[in-house]
């Protein structure tokens, strides 16, 4: 037994999650029923109640905090961008309802090509001993949806083209960083997350924590030239898993149709760029309150260095 | 169906939402408490955790109008919380340490135990928390000082349950060595085998 695999299942004893077998294992043993003496000892001394600072000092917090509801209006939507130091702040209730539009006819552009290749295929499964062509020849219905098939090469392009026709600023590889985002709220899962069920725990915390403090590696390896073309690896929005729950809300605060790149991340706040064309915005961001506290000059052009993408 | 409790606690969170004082006070010093202890546990000192505690109960405010009830409201105010006291070691990092802080703890309050065991405990414990590096200490302090479980700590730290779980294990065990080792001359800190 490896030191995590004890640490685990000593874990999940205190925590009652083990199994009997697993109880009555640790039991048996005296190295590991010392082992799990101790650490409920720790767990025990930890979870002691805190001394509270004297009553007035919590007193003085309380009220110097409720100063800012008092300036904050009542309205929920115009409260969160006035709460801030006056920076752009979109309203984050329609910027939601706005992606969820585009997410909703991503979905239909992306069934409307499954169920087109669907029949494409039964088709092609059904002249047994011809061709695609061959059939096509023989069936107008089957030549239709075999052009249709044709003209979306891919569901990434026909999401793509969805985009693009619905607004004229989209790209399919900025709507996947927003639906993956939006998952981790509703669910508490991330492709982290899900790469975690799929691995187990060791290896994939080995993998995250390895991924949280080496910083941000899939864009250093060769920053992509920009295209509007659905290259989703160039695309990807570039957000360090330090950003935890703020990533949605920079993803939602900011227009669709650029990509953004993380350049630094110190004292709780961040340093994104949102790049749209040759133009970037450089914004700070507050991890704290997930808010924009500014936008910032660039300080250098896209077109001769791309974004530094590594971490402090 | 919802906990009376909880019901309780959205229809408050409504009020504040709307702009109600008292309704925003009393969300507060529900939750201030552990929201403090939290924050002592993370920041390691008095001094800092008021900072991180007031930053935290400031942005709770602020945030206030964002909250959309996704997440239990002690969630996502330990979330902020957490944030604040992990930004507050971050800046405490960046400034020059200052000398030694006269601890005047003896005028606080302990709110269970015996005053002189707690202020005795609480130096062990903060010693050893101390020696354990954040990604290790923050998850521990939610889950065995404020009780939050493995899904709401994941949503805090915005990490994997995995991860968490993993994180939280080898916590403890580190905890537990390095109070040991605070009391045999030994160290038992995570970072040994966590590269």
């Amino acid at each position: 037994m490896t030191d995590d695999e004890r640490d685990q299942l000593l874990s999940a004893v205190i925590d009652g999650e083990a199994t009997a077998d697993d109880v009555a294992r640790v039991r048996a043993d005296p190295e590991l029923t010392a082992e799990l003496n101790r650490i409920t000892a720790a767990v025990a001394a930890l979870a002691e109640p805190v001394p509270l600072p004297p009553a007035d000092a919590r007193e003085a917090m309380i009220a110097a905090a409720l100063e800012d509801l008092a300036a904050a209006p009542s309205s929920p939507a115009t409260a969160v961008g006035e709460a801030t130091t006056g920076a752009p702040v979109v309203d984050l209730a329609a910027q939601r309802a706005k992606r969820q539009r585009r997410l909703n006819i991503m979905g239909a552009a992306a069934a409307i090509v499954v169920v087109i290749g669907a029949a494409f295929a039964l088709n092609t499964d059904g002249s047994s001993d011809s061709d695609t062509s061959a059939s096509s020849d023989e069936s107008g219905e089957t030549e239709a949806a075999d052009g249709q098939t044709e003209s979306a090469p891919s569901d990434l392009a026909a999401r793509a083209e969805s985009f693009e026709s619905e607004g004229n600023e989209a790209s399919a590889a900025q709507l996947a960083p927003e639906a993956d985002a939006g998952a981790d709220e509703d669910g508490g899962l991330s492709q982290d997350a899900i790469e975690d069920a799929l691995s187990g725990d060791d290896s994939m915390s080995t993998d995250d924590e390895a991924l949280e403090e080496a910083a941000p590696a899939p864009d250093a390896a060769e920053p992509e030239p920009e295209t509007v073309e659905a290259p989703p690896a160039a695309d990807v929005p570039v957000l360090a898993p330090e950003l935890g729950a703020c990533a949605d809300q920079i993803l939602g605060e900011l227009p669709l149709g650029g990509e953004l790149r993380q350049r630094e991340i110190t004292g709780g706040e961040a340093i994104i760029d949102y790049i749209a064309g040759d133009q970037i915005t450089r914004l700070r961001w507050n991890l704290i309150d997930c808010e924009i506290a500014e936008e910032l000059a660039p300080d250098e052009p896209l077109t001769t260095s791309p974004p530094d993408t590594s971490t402090p | 169906m919802v906990p009376p409790a909880e019901a309780a606690e959205d229809e408050l969170v409504r009020r504040a939402q709307n702009g109600d004082r008292s309704a925003a006070d009393d969300l507060l010093r529900r939750h201030y408490d552990r929201i403090y202890a939290v924050c002592r546990r993370i920041a390691g000192n008095d001094a800092d955790a008021l900072d991180a505690t007031q930053e935290a109960l400031m942005a709770i405010v602020r945030g206030l109008p964002r909250y959309d009830a996704r997440a239990r409201f002690s969630t996502w105010a330990y979330r902020v919380a957490t944030n604040a006291c992990l930004d507050e070691l971050r800046r405490r990092r960046r400034r020059p340490q200052p000398t030694e802080i006269e601890d005047d703890s003896a005028t606080w309050v302990a709110t269970d135990s015996g005053f002189d065991d707690t202020i005795v405990e609480r130096d062990e414990i903060d010693a050893a928390l101390a020696e354990i590096p954040d990604q290790f200490r923050a998850p521990l302090v939610l889950r065995d000082l404020a009780g939050l479980d493995y899904a709401e700590i994941s949503d805090t730290l915005g990490v994997p349950p995995g991860t968490v779980r993993s994180r939280i294990a080898r916590g403890r065990a580190a905890l537990a060595a390095v109070l040991d080792g605070n009391q045999n001359g030994g160290s038992g800190r995570p970072s040994d085998r966590d590269d």
